[in-house]
Protein backbone atom coordinates (compact mmCIF):
# COMPACT_ATOMS: atom_id res chain seq x y z
CA UNK A 1 0.00 0.00 0.00
CA UNK A 2 1.27 3.39 -0.86
CA UNK A 3 2.03 5.63 2.08
CA UNK A 4 1.48 9.07 0.77
CA UNK A 5 3.63 10.82 3.32
CA UNK A 6 6.50 8.47 2.77
CA UNK A 7 6.16 8.73 -0.96
CA UNK A 8 6.06 12.46 -0.99
CA UNK A 9 9.40 12.56 0.77
CA UNK A 10 10.93 10.96 -2.27
CA UNK A 11 10.06 13.92 -4.42
CA UNK A 12 12.94 16.39 -4.36
CA UNK A 13 12.80 19.90 -5.71
CA UNK A 14 14.29 20.29 -9.15
CA UNK A 15 16.90 22.91 -9.95
CA UNK A 16 15.68 26.27 -11.12
CA UNK A 17 17.50 28.32 -13.72
CA UNK A 18 19.17 30.70 -11.28
CA UNK A 19 20.52 27.68 -9.41
CA UNK A 20 22.20 26.25 -12.48
CA UNK A 21 25.38 28.23 -11.98
CA UNK A 22 25.82 26.89 -8.47
CA UNK A 23 25.07 23.38 -9.66
CA UNK A 24 27.77 23.65 -12.29
CA UNK A 25 30.40 25.08 -9.96
CA UNK A 26 29.57 22.51 -7.30
CA UNK A 27 29.76 19.64 -9.76
CA UNK A 28 32.65 17.99 -8.03
CA UNK A 29 31.86 14.49 -9.07
CA UNK A 30 34.85 12.21 -8.69
CA UNK A 31 35.43 9.25 -10.90
CA UNK A 32 37.22 6.08 -9.96
CA UNK A 33 40.58 7.42 -11.11
CA UNK A 34 40.27 10.38 -8.76
CA UNK A 35 39.56 7.93 -5.98
CA UNK A 36 42.60 5.83 -6.86
CA UNK A 37 44.80 8.91 -6.91
CA UNK A 38 43.43 9.91 -3.54
CA UNK A 39 44.08 6.43 -2.16
CA UNK A 40 47.67 6.50 -3.43
CA UNK A 41 48.19 9.94 -1.97
CA UNK A 42 46.89 8.81 1.41
CA UNK A 43 48.97 5.65 1.29
CA UNK A 44 52.14 7.65 0.56
CA UNK A 45 51.38 9.99 3.39
CA UNK A 46 50.90 7.09 5.81
CA UNK A 47 54.17 5.56 4.67
CA UNK A 48 55.94 8.80 5.49
CA UNK B 1 51.98 -0.24 -28.72
CA UNK B 2 52.09 3.50 -28.83
CA UNK B 3 48.96 3.74 -26.75
CA UNK B 4 50.61 2.20 -23.74
CA UNK B 5 53.34 4.70 -23.69
CA UNK B 6 51.09 7.54 -22.60
CA UNK B 7 48.61 7.57 -19.80
CA UNK B 8 45.03 7.70 -21.11
CA UNK B 9 43.99 9.61 -18.05
CA UNK B 10 46.53 12.45 -17.93
CA UNK B 11 48.68 11.90 -21.05
CA UNK B 12 51.81 11.35 -19.00
CA UNK B 13 54.53 8.83 -19.77
CA UNK B 14 53.99 5.23 -18.73
CA UNK B 15 56.92 3.88 -16.83
CA UNK B 16 58.32 0.35 -17.13
CA UNK B 17 56.54 -0.56 -13.96
CA UNK B 18 53.26 0.22 -15.70
CA UNK B 19 52.54 3.33 -13.67
CA UNK B 20 52.11 6.78 -15.05
CA UNK B 21 54.97 9.09 -14.23
CA UNK B 22 52.63 12.04 -13.97
CA UNK B 23 49.43 10.90 -12.27
CA UNK B 24 50.90 7.80 -10.64
CA UNK B 25 48.02 5.57 -11.72
CA UNK B 26 48.64 2.17 -13.06
CA UNK B 27 47.79 2.11 -16.72
CA UNK B 28 46.07 -1.21 -16.40
CA UNK B 29 43.59 0.24 -13.93
CA UNK B 30 43.13 3.31 -16.00
CA UNK B 31 42.31 1.25 -19.04
CA UNK B 32 39.98 -0.86 -17.01
CA UNK B 33 38.15 2.19 -15.72
CA UNK B 34 37.88 3.68 -19.20
CA UNK B 35 36.55 0.44 -20.61
CA UNK B 36 34.01 0.19 -17.81
CA UNK B 37 32.93 3.74 -18.51
CA UNK B 38 32.43 2.96 -22.16
CA UNK B 39 30.60 -0.22 -21.25
CA UNK B 40 28.09 1.63 -19.12
CA UNK B 41 27.82 4.34 -21.73
CA UNK B 42 26.79 1.72 -24.26
CA UNK B 43 24.23 0.36 -21.86
CA UNK B 44 22.92 3.84 -21.22
CA UNK B 45 22.74 4.50 -24.93
CA UNK B 46 20.80 1.31 -25.54
CA UNK B 47 18.34 2.14 -22.77
CA UNK B 48 17.89 5.67 -23.99
CA UNK B 49 17.10 4.36 -27.46
CA UNK B 50 14.22 2.29 -26.07
CA UNK B 51 13.12 5.24 -23.94
CA UNK B 52 14.21 3.59 -20.71
CA UNK B 53 15.20 6.89 -19.31
CA UNK B 54 15.61 5.78 -15.73
CA UNK B 55 17.86 2.89 -16.75
CA UNK B 56 19.80 5.17 -19.07
CA UNK B 57 20.32 7.66 -16.30
CA UNK B 58 21.71 5.00 -13.99
CA UNK B 59 23.99 3.54 -16.64
CA UNK B 60 25.28 6.93 -17.72
CA UNK B 61 25.88 8.00 -14.16
CA UNK B 62 27.83 4.83 -13.68
CA UNK B 63 29.79 5.55 -16.83
CA UNK B 64 30.70 8.97 -15.49
CA UNK B 65 31.77 7.45 -12.21
CA UNK B 66 34.37 5.44 -14.07
CA UNK B 67 35.43 8.32 -16.27
CA UNK B 68 34.11 11.78 -15.62
CA UNK B 69 35.80 12.94 -18.83
CA UNK B 70 33.54 10.74 -20.95
CA UNK B 71 32.01 13.48 -23.02
CA UNK B 72 29.55 11.28 -24.87
CA UNK B 73 28.18 9.85 -21.66
CA UNK B 74 27.79 13.31 -20.15
CA UNK B 75 26.09 14.72 -23.21
CA UNK B 76 23.71 11.76 -23.38
CA UNK B 77 22.91 12.10 -19.70
CA UNK B 78 22.05 15.77 -20.28
CA UNK B 79 19.83 14.74 -23.16
CA UNK B 80 18.02 12.21 -21.00
CA UNK B 81 17.47 14.83 -18.32
CA UNK B 82 16.16 17.22 -20.97
CA UNK B 83 13.75 14.59 -22.26
CA UNK B 84 12.33 13.95 -18.82
CA UNK B 85 11.78 17.66 -18.28
CA UNK B 86 14.75 18.41 -16.05
CA UNK B 87 16.19 21.14 -18.26
CA UNK B 88 18.40 22.78 -15.66
CA UNK B 89 20.18 19.52 -14.91
CA UNK B 90 20.59 18.92 -18.61
CA UNK B 91 22.11 22.36 -19.07
CA UNK B 92 24.51 21.88 -16.21
CA UNK B 93 25.81 18.61 -17.69
CA UNK B 94 26.20 20.16 -21.12
CA UNK B 95 28.06 23.14 -19.71
CA UNK B 96 30.45 20.83 -17.82
CA UNK B 97 30.87 18.82 -21.01
CA UNK B 98 31.83 21.92 -22.99
CA UNK B 99 34.17 22.91 -20.18
CA UNK B 100 35.96 19.56 -20.39
CA UNK B 101 36.16 19.51 -24.16
CA UNK B 102 35.73 22.74 -26.09
CA UNK B 103 36.31 21.20 -29.52
CA UNK B 104 33.61 19.68 -31.67
CA UNK B 105 31.16 19.07 -28.87
CA UNK B 106 27.47 18.50 -29.55
CA UNK B 107 26.70 20.05 -26.17
CA UNK B 108 27.43 23.47 -27.69
CA UNK B 109 24.53 22.99 -30.09
CA UNK B 110 22.25 21.80 -27.30
CA UNK B 111 23.03 24.86 -25.18
CA UNK B 112 22.57 27.16 -28.13
CA UNK B 113 19.20 25.69 -29.01
CA UNK B 114 17.93 25.97 -25.44
CA UNK B 115 19.15 29.54 -25.04
CA UNK B 116 18.01 30.65 -28.49
CA UNK B 117 14.39 30.70 -27.38
CA UNK B 118 14.18 32.98 -24.33
CA UNK B 119 10.45 32.43 -24.00
CA UNK B 120 10.85 28.69 -23.78
CA UNK B 121 13.73 29.02 -21.35
CA UNK B 122 11.60 31.26 -19.14
CA UNK B 123 8.73 28.79 -19.39
CA UNK B 124 11.11 26.00 -18.36
CA UNK B 125 12.17 28.01 -15.35
CA UNK B 126 8.52 28.60 -14.44
CA UNK B 127 7.88 24.87 -14.67
CA UNK B 128 10.63 24.15 -12.18
CA UNK B 129 9.47 26.90 -9.84
CA UNK B 130 5.82 25.83 -9.89
CA UNK B 131 6.74 22.17 -9.45
CA UNK B 132 8.73 23.05 -6.36
CA UNK B 133 5.79 25.11 -5.11
CA UNK B 134 3.49 22.15 -5.72
CA UNK B 135 5.74 19.93 -3.64
CA UNK B 136 5.67 22.44 -0.81
CA UNK B 137 1.90 22.78 -1.08
CA UNK B 138 1.42 19.02 -0.93
CA UNK B 139 3.64 18.82 2.10
CA UNK B 140 1.56 21.59 3.69
CA UNK B 141 -1.67 19.71 2.89
CA UNK B 142 -2.92 22.18 0.23
CA UNK B 143 -3.61 19.55 -2.38
CA UNK B 144 -6.10 21.65 -4.34
CA UNK B 145 -3.52 24.38 -4.85
CA UNK B 146 -0.99 21.71 -5.69
CA UNK B 147 -3.33 20.41 -8.39
CA UNK B 148 -3.57 23.90 -9.84
CA UNK B 149 0.17 24.34 -9.89
CA UNK B 150 0.70 20.91 -11.41
CA UNK B 151 -1.82 21.65 -14.09
CA UNK B 152 0.19 24.74 -15.04
CA UNK B 153 3.41 22.75 -14.86
CA UNK B 154 2.22 19.98 -17.15
CA UNK B 155 0.59 22.43 -19.54
CA UNK B 156 3.96 24.14 -20.01
CA UNK B 157 6.00 20.94 -20.15
CA UNK B 158 4.09 17.81 -21.02
CA UNK B 159 7.18 15.60 -20.67
CA UNK B 160 7.92 16.45 -17.08
CA UNK B 161 8.04 12.96 -15.55
CA UNK B 162 8.31 14.07 -11.94
CA UNK B 163 5.23 16.22 -12.38
CA UNK B 164 3.19 13.31 -13.71
CA UNK B 165 4.40 11.09 -10.87
CA UNK B 166 3.44 13.66 -8.25
CA UNK B 167 0.06 14.09 -9.90
CA UNK B 168 -0.46 10.33 -9.96
CA UNK B 169 0.40 10.16 -6.30
CA UNK B 170 -2.18 12.85 -5.53
CA UNK B 171 -4.83 11.02 -7.57
CA UNK B 172 -4.04 7.76 -5.83
CA UNK B 173 -4.31 9.50 -2.51
CA UNK B 174 -7.76 10.72 -3.51
CA UNK B 175 -8.55 7.26 -4.85
CA UNK B 176 -9.04 8.57 -8.35
CA UNK B 177 -7.22 5.70 -9.88
CA UNK B 178 -8.36 6.32 -13.42
CA UNK B 179 -6.71 9.68 -13.39
CA UNK B 180 -3.66 8.29 -11.71
CA UNK B 181 -3.55 5.59 -14.34
CA UNK B 182 -3.62 8.12 -17.14
CA UNK B 183 -0.83 10.09 -15.55
CA UNK B 184 1.26 6.96 -15.08
CA UNK B 185 0.64 5.89 -18.64
CA UNK B 186 2.14 9.13 -19.79
CA UNK B 187 5.08 8.57 -17.51
CA UNK B 188 5.86 5.19 -18.96
CA UNK B 189 5.45 6.59 -22.44
CA UNK B 190 8.30 8.96 -21.70
CA UNK B 191 10.23 6.65 -19.43
CA UNK B 192 9.29 3.03 -20.12
CA UNK B 193 10.81 1.58 -16.99
CA UNK B 194 10.26 4.34 -14.56
CA UNK B 195 10.43 2.41 -11.30
CA UNK B 196 8.06 4.69 -9.44
CA UNK B 197 5.43 4.44 -12.14
CA UNK B 198 5.75 0.69 -12.26
CA UNK B 199 5.40 0.54 -8.52
CA UNK B 200 2.31 2.72 -8.54
CA UNK B 201 0.78 0.57 -11.26
CA UNK B 202 1.38 -2.49 -9.16
CA UNK B 203 -0.06 -0.80 -6.13
CA UNK B 204 -3.21 -0.17 -8.14
CA UNK B 205 -3.46 -3.86 -8.90
CA UNK B 206 -2.05 -4.00 -12.41
CA UNK B 207 -0.05 -7.02 -13.37
CA UNK B 208 3.29 -6.93 -15.11
CA UNK B 209 1.59 -7.99 -18.32
CA UNK B 210 -0.80 -5.09 -18.14
CA UNK B 211 2.06 -2.76 -17.43
CA UNK B 212 3.86 -4.17 -20.44
CA UNK B 213 0.77 -3.48 -22.53
CA UNK B 214 0.61 0.08 -21.25
CA UNK B 215 4.24 0.41 -22.09
CA UNK B 216 4.06 -1.10 -25.57
CA UNK B 217 0.87 0.67 -26.61
CA UNK B 218 1.11 4.09 -25.06
CA UNK B 219 -1.55 6.64 -25.73
CA UNK B 220 -0.69 9.40 -28.19
CA UNK B 221 -2.40 12.27 -26.48
CA UNK B 222 -0.26 14.34 -24.18
CA UNK B 223 -2.77 17.09 -23.42
CA UNK B 224 -2.33 17.72 -19.73
CA UNK B 225 -5.76 19.32 -19.40
CA UNK B 226 -7.36 15.95 -20.03
CA UNK B 227 -5.97 14.81 -16.73
CA UNK B 228 -7.88 17.52 -14.88
CA UNK B 229 -11.24 17.44 -16.66
CA UNK B 230 -14.14 15.74 -15.00
CA UNK B 231 -15.13 12.68 -16.97
CA UNK B 232 -18.74 12.71 -15.68
CA UNK B 233 -19.32 16.22 -16.89
CA UNK B 234 -17.85 15.44 -20.27
CA UNK B 235 -20.40 12.69 -20.89
CA UNK B 236 -23.20 14.79 -22.33
CA UNK B 237 -24.84 12.05 -24.41
CA UNK B 238 -25.14 8.98 -22.28
CA UNK B 239 -22.92 9.18 -19.29
CA UNK B 240 -23.80 5.70 -18.21
CA UNK B 241 -22.26 4.16 -21.32
CA UNK B 242 -18.89 5.85 -20.94
CA UNK B 243 -16.04 3.62 -20.00
CA UNK B 244 -14.04 5.75 -17.64
CA UNK B 245 -11.33 3.18 -17.46
CA UNK B 246 -10.94 2.96 -21.20
CA UNK B 247 -8.86 4.95 -23.58
CA UNK B 248 -9.37 8.68 -23.41
CA UNK B 249 -10.94 10.36 -26.40
CA UNK B 250 -8.31 12.46 -28.10
CA UNK B 251 -9.48 16.04 -28.46
CA UNK B 252 -6.35 17.64 -29.71
CA UNK B 253 -2.66 17.88 -29.27
CA UNK B 254 -0.73 20.41 -27.36
CA UNK B 255 1.71 22.24 -29.52
CA UNK B 256 4.38 24.64 -28.59
CA UNK B 257 3.67 28.11 -29.74
CA UNK B 258 5.97 29.08 -32.53
CA UNK B 259 6.80 32.58 -31.44
CA UNK B 260 8.86 33.25 -34.53
CA UNK B 261 5.99 32.45 -36.81
CA UNK B 262 3.69 34.66 -34.80
CA UNK B 263 6.32 37.34 -34.65
CA UNK B 264 6.32 37.53 -38.44
CA UNK B 265 2.53 37.66 -38.35
CA UNK B 266 2.68 40.45 -35.78
CA UNK B 267 5.16 42.37 -37.94
CA UNK B 268 2.94 42.02 -40.99
CA UNK B 269 -0.10 43.03 -38.96
CA UNK B 270 1.83 46.03 -37.62
CA UNK B 271 2.82 47.09 -41.12
CA UNK B 272 -0.77 46.77 -42.32
CA UNK B 273 -1.99 48.70 -39.30
CA UNK B 274 0.62 51.39 -39.91
CA UNK B 275 -0.41 51.71 -43.55
CA UNK B 276 -4.05 51.89 -42.52
CA UNK B 277 -3.34 54.58 -39.94
CA UNK B 278 -1.30 56.50 -42.50
CA UNK B 279 -4.04 56.14 -45.09
CA UNK B 280 -7.01 56.96 -42.90
CA UNK B 281 -5.55 59.45 -40.43
CA UNK B 282 -2.39 61.10 -41.69
CA UNK B 283 -3.22 61.45 -45.39
CA UNK B 284 -6.66 63.06 -44.81
CA UNK B 285 -5.14 65.42 -42.27
CA UNK B 286 -2.43 66.36 -44.73
CA UNK B 287 -5.03 66.86 -47.48
CA UNK B 288 -7.12 68.98 -45.14
CA UNK B 289 -4.09 71.08 -44.32
CA UNK B 290 -3.35 71.54 -48.00
CA UNK B 291 -6.99 72.50 -48.66
CA UNK B 292 -6.88 75.03 -45.84
CA UNK B 293 -3.68 76.49 -47.19
CA UNK B 294 -5.11 76.75 -50.71
CA UNK B 295 -8.31 78.29 -49.32
CA UNK B 296 -6.36 80.85 -47.33
CA UNK B 297 -4.29 81.55 -50.41
CA UNK B 298 -7.43 82.06 -52.48
CA UNK B 299 -8.88 84.40 -49.85
CA UNK B 300 -5.69 86.45 -49.71
CA UNK B 301 -5.53 86.59 -53.51
CA UNK B 302 -9.19 87.60 -53.69
CA UNK B 303 -8.59 90.38 -51.20
CA UNK B 304 -5.56 91.50 -53.14
CA UNK B 305 -7.54 91.44 -56.38
CA UNK B 306 -10.36 93.46 -54.80
CA UNK B 307 -7.83 95.98 -53.49
CA UNK B 308 -6.32 96.21 -56.95
CA UNK B 309 -9.75 96.66 -58.49
CA UNK B 310 -10.52 99.49 -56.07
CA UNK B 311 -7.21 101.07 -56.89
CA UNK B 312 -7.87 100.63 -60.62
CA UNK B 313 -11.28 102.27 -60.30
CA UNK B 314 -9.78 105.19 -58.38
CA UNK B 315 -7.08 105.51 -61.00
CA UNK B 316 -9.72 105.44 -63.73
CA UNK B 317 -11.54 108.23 -61.93
CA UNK B 318 -8.28 110.11 -61.75
CA UNK B 319 -7.79 109.52 -65.45
CA UNK B 320 -11.29 110.83 -66.16
CA UNK B 321 -10.64 113.89 -64.02
CA UNK B 322 -7.34 114.45 -65.74
CA UNK B 323 -8.99 114.06 -69.13
CA UNK B 324 -11.61 116.59 -68.19
CA UNK B 325 -8.85 118.87 -66.89
CA UNK B 326 -7.00 118.28 -70.13
CA UNK B 327 -10.07 119.18 -72.13
CA UNK B 328 -10.57 122.34 -70.12
CA UNK B 329 -6.88 123.11 -70.45
CA UNK B 330 -7.09 122.52 -74.19
CA UNK B 331 -10.07 124.80 -74.31
CA UNK B 332 -8.16 127.44 -72.40
CA UNK B 333 -5.20 126.90 -74.70
CA UNK B 334 -7.42 127.37 -77.73
CA UNK B 335 -8.90 130.49 -76.17
CA UNK B 336 -5.47 131.78 -75.33
CA UNK B 337 -4.29 130.90 -78.83
CA UNK B 338 -7.16 132.84 -80.33
CA UNK B 339 -6.35 135.72 -78.04
CA UNK B 340 -2.70 135.45 -78.91
CA UNK B 341 -3.55 135.41 -82.60
CA UNK B 342 -5.74 138.43 -82.08
CA UNK B 343 -2.98 140.05 -80.16
CA UNK B 344 -0.53 139.25 -82.90
CA UNK B 345 -2.92 140.67 -85.43
CA UNK B 346 -3.32 143.77 -83.37
CA UNK B 347 0.35 143.97 -82.79
CA UNK B 348 0.91 144.09 -86.54
CA UNK B 349 -1.09 147.26 -86.50
CA UNK B 350 1.03 148.79 -83.84
CA UNK B 351 2.27 152.12 -84.93
CA UNK B 352 5.61 153.67 -84.62
CA UNK B 353 6.05 157.05 -82.97
CA UNK B 354 6.39 158.66 -86.33
CA UNK B 355 3.17 157.11 -87.55
CA UNK B 356 1.37 158.16 -84.39
CA UNK B 357 2.53 161.68 -84.93
CA UNK B 358 1.41 161.57 -88.55
CA UNK B 359 -1.99 160.19 -87.53
CA UNK B 360 -2.38 163.01 -84.99
CA UNK B 361 -1.23 165.40 -87.55
CA UNK B 362 -3.68 164.00 -90.07
CA UNK B 363 -6.50 164.12 -87.57
CA UNK B 364 -5.58 167.71 -86.70
CA UNK B 365 -5.61 168.58 -90.41
CA UNK B 366 -8.91 166.75 -90.79
CA UNK B 367 -10.39 168.78 -87.98
CA UNK B 368 -9.00 171.87 -89.63
CA UNK B 369 -10.76 170.64 -92.73
CA UNK B 370 -7.48 170.39 -94.64
CA UNK B 371 -8.58 167.12 -96.09
CA UNK B 372 -6.00 166.71 -98.79
CA UNK B 373 -3.16 167.39 -96.42
CA UNK B 374 -4.76 165.10 -93.92
CA UNK B 375 -5.06 162.31 -96.51
CA UNK B 376 -1.41 162.71 -97.37
CA UNK B 377 -0.53 161.99 -93.78
CA UNK B 378 -2.87 159.06 -93.67
CA UNK B 379 -1.54 157.69 -96.96
CA UNK B 380 1.96 157.84 -95.66
CA UNK B 381 0.86 155.85 -92.63
CA UNK B 382 -1.01 153.41 -94.82
CA UNK B 383 2.04 152.95 -97.05
CA UNK B 384 3.76 151.28 -94.14
CA UNK B 385 0.70 149.91 -92.39
CA UNK B 386 -2.02 149.54 -94.96
CA UNK B 387 -4.55 148.11 -92.54
CA UNK B 388 -4.34 150.76 -89.87
CA UNK B 389 -7.97 151.33 -89.01
CA UNK B 390 -7.49 154.90 -87.74
CA UNK B 391 -5.77 156.01 -90.91
CA UNK B 392 -8.33 154.20 -93.02
CA UNK B 393 -11.24 155.64 -91.04
CA UNK B 394 -10.08 159.23 -91.24
CA UNK B 395 -9.08 158.82 -94.83
CA UNK B 396 -12.59 157.59 -95.58
CA UNK B 397 -14.03 160.49 -93.61
CA UNK B 398 -11.87 162.89 -95.64
CA UNK B 399 -13.38 161.43 -98.78
CA UNK B 400 -16.82 161.85 -97.24
CA UNK B 401 -16.10 165.45 -96.44
CA UNK B 402 -14.91 165.90 -100.01
CA UNK B 403 -18.12 164.21 -101.17
CA UNK B 404 -16.14 161.49 -102.88
CA UNK B 405 -18.36 158.67 -101.70
CA UNK B 406 -16.96 156.06 -104.04
CA UNK B 407 -13.47 156.51 -102.80
CA UNK B 408 -14.82 156.70 -99.25
CA UNK B 409 -16.70 153.41 -99.76
CA UNK B 410 -13.57 151.70 -101.03
CA UNK B 411 -11.66 152.87 -97.99
CA UNK B 412 -14.42 151.80 -95.62
CA UNK B 413 -14.77 148.51 -97.45
CA UNK B 414 -11.08 147.92 -96.81
CA UNK B 415 -11.51 148.88 -93.14
CA UNK B 416 -14.53 146.60 -92.71
CA UNK B 417 -12.84 143.68 -94.38
CA UNK B 418 -9.41 144.08 -92.85
CA UNK B 419 -10.22 145.43 -89.42
CA UNK B 420 -13.42 143.80 -88.22
CA UNK B 421 -12.53 144.38 -84.63
CA UNK B 422 -11.88 148.06 -84.99
CA UNK B 423 -13.86 150.59 -82.94
CA UNK B 424 -14.55 152.29 -86.22
CA UNK B 425 -16.09 149.19 -87.64
CA UNK B 426 -19.68 150.16 -86.99
CA UNK B 427 -19.33 153.57 -88.51
CA UNK B 428 -17.32 152.19 -91.37
CA UNK B 429 -19.88 149.48 -91.97
CA UNK B 430 -22.52 152.16 -92.44
CA UNK B 431 -20.58 153.52 -95.39
CA UNK B 432 -19.23 150.29 -96.77
CA UNK B 433 -20.89 148.00 -99.26
CA UNK B 434 -23.43 145.66 -97.69
CA UNK B 435 -21.91 142.62 -99.35
CA UNK B 436 -18.57 143.42 -97.82
CA UNK B 437 -20.17 143.85 -94.43
CA UNK B 438 -22.02 140.54 -94.78
CA UNK B 439 -18.87 138.80 -95.87
CA UNK B 440 -17.03 140.25 -92.88
CA UNK B 441 -19.81 139.13 -90.53
CA UNK B 442 -19.92 135.59 -91.90
CA UNK B 443 -16.16 135.44 -91.77
CA UNK B 444 -16.24 134.81 -88.04
CA UNK B 445 -17.12 138.27 -86.84
CA UNK B 446 -20.82 137.83 -86.56
CA UNK B 447 -20.85 139.28 -83.09
CA UNK B 448 -19.84 142.55 -84.64
CA UNK B 449 -22.68 142.42 -87.04
CA UNK B 450 -25.09 141.99 -84.15
CA UNK B 451 -23.64 145.08 -82.61
CA UNK B 452 -24.14 143.88 -79.14
CA UNK B 453 -21.69 146.30 -77.71
CA UNK B 454 -22.11 149.34 -79.82
CA UNK B 455 -25.84 149.27 -80.36
CA UNK B 456 -25.36 150.43 -83.94
CA UNK B 457 -27.76 149.09 -86.52
CA UNK B 458 -27.01 148.27 -90.06
CA UNK B 459 -28.88 151.14 -91.51
CA UNK B 460 -26.82 153.67 -89.63
CA UNK B 461 -29.47 154.60 -87.17
CA UNK B 462 -28.35 155.03 -83.67
CA UNK B 463 -29.78 153.58 -80.57
CA UNK B 464 -29.35 154.55 -77.00
CA UNK B 465 -25.86 153.29 -76.81
CA UNK B 466 -24.00 156.60 -76.64
CA UNK B 467 -22.42 156.14 -80.02
CA UNK B 468 -23.04 158.13 -83.21
CA UNK B 469 -21.50 158.67 -86.47
CA UNK B 470 -19.01 161.48 -86.70
CA UNK B 471 -20.35 164.93 -86.63
CA UNK B 472 -23.75 163.92 -85.35
CA UNK B 473 -23.69 164.08 -81.63
CA UNK B 474 -27.45 164.15 -81.51
CA UNK B 475 -27.88 162.46 -78.23
CA UNK B 476 -25.87 164.71 -75.96
CA UNK B 477 -24.04 161.77 -74.44
CA UNK B 478 -20.68 163.38 -74.36
CA UNK B 479 -19.31 161.42 -77.23
CA UNK B 480 -18.70 162.94 -80.52
CA UNK B 481 -17.04 161.82 -83.58
CA UNK B 482 -14.39 164.01 -85.03
CA UNK B 483 -15.79 167.30 -85.96
CA UNK B 484 -17.66 167.63 -82.73
CA UNK B 485 -15.10 169.00 -80.45
CA UNK B 486 -17.04 169.09 -77.21
CA UNK B 487 -14.05 169.60 -75.06
CA UNK B 488 -12.57 172.45 -76.98
CA UNK B 489 -9.28 170.63 -77.61
CA UNK B 490 -10.00 169.93 -81.20
CA UNK B 491 -9.98 166.15 -80.76
CA UNK B 492 -12.41 163.90 -79.14
CA UNK B 493 -12.35 160.18 -79.06
CA UNK B 494 -14.13 157.49 -77.01
CA UNK B 495 -12.72 157.12 -73.57
CA UNK B 496 -10.12 159.17 -71.80
CA UNK B 497 -6.90 160.42 -73.22
CA UNK B 498 -4.67 158.50 -70.88
CA UNK B 499 -1.49 159.33 -72.62
CA UNK B 500 -2.04 163.05 -72.75
CA UNK B 501 -1.38 162.94 -76.47
CA UNK B 502 -4.85 164.02 -77.40
CA UNK B 503 -5.72 160.53 -78.63
CA UNK B 504 -7.67 157.93 -76.81
CA UNK B 505 -9.22 154.68 -77.88
CA UNK B 506 -11.96 152.64 -76.33
CA UNK B 507 -10.75 150.54 -73.44
CA UNK B 508 -7.44 150.70 -71.70
CA UNK B 509 -4.14 151.18 -73.39
CA UNK B 510 -2.46 148.28 -71.80
CA UNK B 511 0.66 148.39 -73.84
CA UNK B 512 1.34 152.08 -73.34
CA UNK B 513 1.70 152.53 -77.06
CA UNK B 514 -1.45 154.57 -77.40
CA UNK B 515 -3.24 151.67 -78.98
CA UNK B 516 -5.43 149.50 -76.80
CA UNK B 517 -6.20 145.82 -77.23
CA UNK B 518 -9.46 145.50 -79.04
CA UNK B 519 -12.46 144.49 -77.03
CA UNK B 520 -15.47 145.08 -79.16
CA UNK B 521 -17.82 143.76 -76.54
CA UNK B 522 -17.42 146.92 -74.45
CA UNK B 523 -16.10 149.72 -76.60
CA UNK B 524 -18.34 152.26 -74.94
CA UNK B 525 -16.61 152.06 -71.56
CA UNK B 526 -16.03 155.62 -70.54
CA UNK B 527 -17.70 156.90 -73.67
CA UNK B 528 -21.06 157.69 -72.17
CA UNK B 529 -19.40 159.64 -69.51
Amino acid sequence: MINFDEEIKKFKPVLELDQAEDAIYNNDMKDIMDIMQEMMRVAKETEK
Amino acid sequence: MADVLNCKHCGGTILVTGYCAQCGLKSEYVNKALNSSKYYYNIGLDKARVRDMSGAKEALKMSLKYDKMNIDARNLLGLVYYETGEVVLALSHWVVSVNHFAGRNVAKRYIKEVKSNPHKLEATNNVARKYNQAIELVKQGNKDLAFIQLRKVLSDNNKFVDGYLLLALLFIDEERYDKARKALKRVIKIDRTNPLAVRYFKEMGHTDEEIMNFRDFPEENYDADLLFTDDERKGYIKTGNIDFDGEPIPVGRYKDINFYKYSIAYIIAGIVLGIAVTWFLIVPHRDKTADDESRNLKVSFSQEISDKNVKISSLENDVDNLNSDLESANKQISDLNSKVSAYQAAKTQALTEDEKVRIQSGIKKYEDMSYDAAMEDFDRVLDKNENNDIALFYKGMCYIKQADTNSAKQVFNQLVSKCPQSVYYTVAASYADKSIVDAANTGGNSSLGDDAGTGTTEDGTTEDNGYSIPGDDTEGNGYTVPGDDTEGNGYTAPGADTEGNGYTAPGADTEGNGYPIQDNTAPQDGIDE
